[in-house]
């Protein structure tokens, strides 16, 4: 009867956050979420709910999940002084245990400055070029990955709370129509894979539905962890696309419409996947 | 344990090879492919869907270099996403070719009784003729592509007389 209640209480606080979508029994990282409304799916899952047992077993242990490395160069730099200004993020932000809770739930956002959206990883390198005046990490480095998995990291078991708003509206669509835009020879759209066959058979693989709640997220084919930003880039490619940069526009604004389709997904960060 | 789980991390990168078609080796595929203007054809209406109902080279089709052409993963690649029962048995021999047949599109065993000749051309030259929302690549086309990587460009998958081979293969699934 209490869990109910604190269900039903969670249902509501997570409502407000995705303005208006209900969200089910939140069952740590298999969760299903109930949409109402405008979202394009009836309900939202995990990646994890159809990765192999033994894929599953591999992220969840705390000690054999192979991204720990950089879980750990992460942490480590956390507190390293960098930069000319010597400054670290630690005197900034001190515990990251606390001050980086819930950090990773809203990301992408709006970022006056540059009239457009940020993700994560360009939050940190803004950081370190602003404030600690040290230079900004490369995309596919082991020192944003790690930083970003343990900033992603404190937002684990949290539900991912994508704002739409006046603001961010206009890169929300445009992400979308990125969406559902065939390209490639293959001529195939995110939503094909993802949205019409998500728990289909693709091969030897299965189709999820390709959310962004575990990111970055160890790769067993790449034998390490990779950015959202990467994994567009594969996608792309498979259908004999030519893939934007990490970074670009056009991916952060798909990364902020791939997340809200996620809304309500546990963070999972570092998740293991094929 | 830990070698259990070493063991587990060798099999799923190896397993993953040929989910789609691949691009690295595809390259290879369209460097050699001429590139030669598309040969022109004429769609009409079948008793199912659209159909081309006349043979894009004029020559008769092989099936035995059909099936080959609907098995490479840098070509037709229709194992990713169709069953044909029959071919199963051949994955005992090779597995890379003939295993773990796709679940996507419907299986093809019996296509042949649904489709004309002519309807099954149409679906391999531009599936979406037929059915406009499909996830099924047009093998043979290459305009109105978006962004398409440079080493494809202008190019279509496969070729006017890969289509006629597979065509002759299709037509023995009644
Ligand atoms: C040809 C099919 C196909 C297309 C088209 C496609 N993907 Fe994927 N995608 C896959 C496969 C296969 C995987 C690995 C298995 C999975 O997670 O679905 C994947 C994985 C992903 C993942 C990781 C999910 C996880 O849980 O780790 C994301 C995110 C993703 N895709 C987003 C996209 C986006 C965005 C697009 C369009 C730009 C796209 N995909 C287009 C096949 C495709
Ligand atoms: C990425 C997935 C995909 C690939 C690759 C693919 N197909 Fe399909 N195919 C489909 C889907 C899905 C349908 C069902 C049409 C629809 O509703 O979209 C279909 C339908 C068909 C049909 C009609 C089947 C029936 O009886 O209803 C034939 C024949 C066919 N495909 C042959 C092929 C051949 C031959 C190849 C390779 C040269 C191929 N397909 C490659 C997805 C695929």
């Amino acid at each position: 009867m209490g869990r109910f209640i604190k269900m039903a209480l969670a249902g509501l606080v997570a409502s407000v956050l995705m303005g208006g979508a209900a969200m089910a029994a939140a069952d740590g990282k298999s969760a299903a979420v109930m949409n109402k409304g405008d979202h394009p799916l009836p309900e939202v899952w995990s990646g994890y709910k159809w990765a192999k047992p033994e894929t599953q077993a591999t992220q969840d242990d705390e000690f054999e999940n192979p991204a720990n490395l950089w879980t750990e160069q992460g942490k480590a730099l956390w507190s390293k002084v960098d930069g000319s200004a010597k400054k670290s993020c630690q005197e900034c932000h001190n515990d990251a245990k606390s001050s980086m809770k819930g950090v990773a739930t809203r990301y992408p956002v709006y970022y006056g400055p540059w009239k457009k959206l940020i993700n994560l990883e360009q939050r940190i390198n803004l950081c370190r070029t602003k404030f600690m005046k040290a230079k900004a990490f490369k995309w596919k480095s082991d020192d944003l990955l790690g930083i970003t998995i343990y900033v992603s990291k404190q937002s684990n078991g949290m539900p991912s709370a994508i704002e739409v708003n006046a603001q961010t509206k206009p890169f929300w669509e445009k992400g979308k129509a990125h969406y559902y835009k065939r390209r490639g020879q293959l001529d195939m759209a995110c939503s094909h894979c993802h949205e019409k066959y998500f728990g289909g058979q693709l091969r030897s693989n299965v189709l999820t539905q390709g959310h962004a709640n575990g990111f970055p997220t160890y790769r067993l084919k790449w034998q390490r962890p990779g950015s959202i930003q990467r994994r567009f880039k594969g996608c792309n490619k498979q259908v004999r696309a030519k893939p934007y940069k990490m970074g670009s526009d056009e991916y952060i604004n798909l990364e902020h419409y791939v997340r809200w389709r996620g809304n309500g997904l546990p963070n999972e960060t570092p998740a293991v996947r094929n | 344990m830990r070698l259990s789980r070493i063991a587990f991390l060798f099999c799923s990168i190896v397993g993953l090879t040929g989910l789609l078609i691949q691009p690295a080796m595809a390259a290879e595929h369209a460097k050699k492919m001429t590139p030669a203007a598309l040969v022109s054809y004429k769609i009409t209406d079948g008793p199912a869907i659209k159909a081309i109902n006349k043979s894009l080279t004029g020559k008769a089709g092989d099936m035995v270099a059909g099936e080959k052409t609907m098995v490479n993963k840098k070509k037709g690649n229709c194992l990713a996403c169709h069953v044909v029962t029959k071919l199963k048995a051949r994955a005992a021999k090779k597995p890379k070719k003939y295993a773990d047949m796709g679940l996507i599109g419907p299986p093809l065993d019996g296509a042949a009784g649904r489709y004309t000749e002519g309807e099954l051309r149409m679906m391999l030259v531009n599936a979406k003729a037929a059915f406009p929302d499909t996830i099924m690549p047009g093998f043979y086309r290459a305009d109105k592509l978006t962004r398409v990587m440079g080493k494809f460009k202008g190019k279509t998958v496969i070729n006017a007389q890969d289509v006629e081979n597979i065509l002759a293969f299709l037509v023995t699934l009644k």
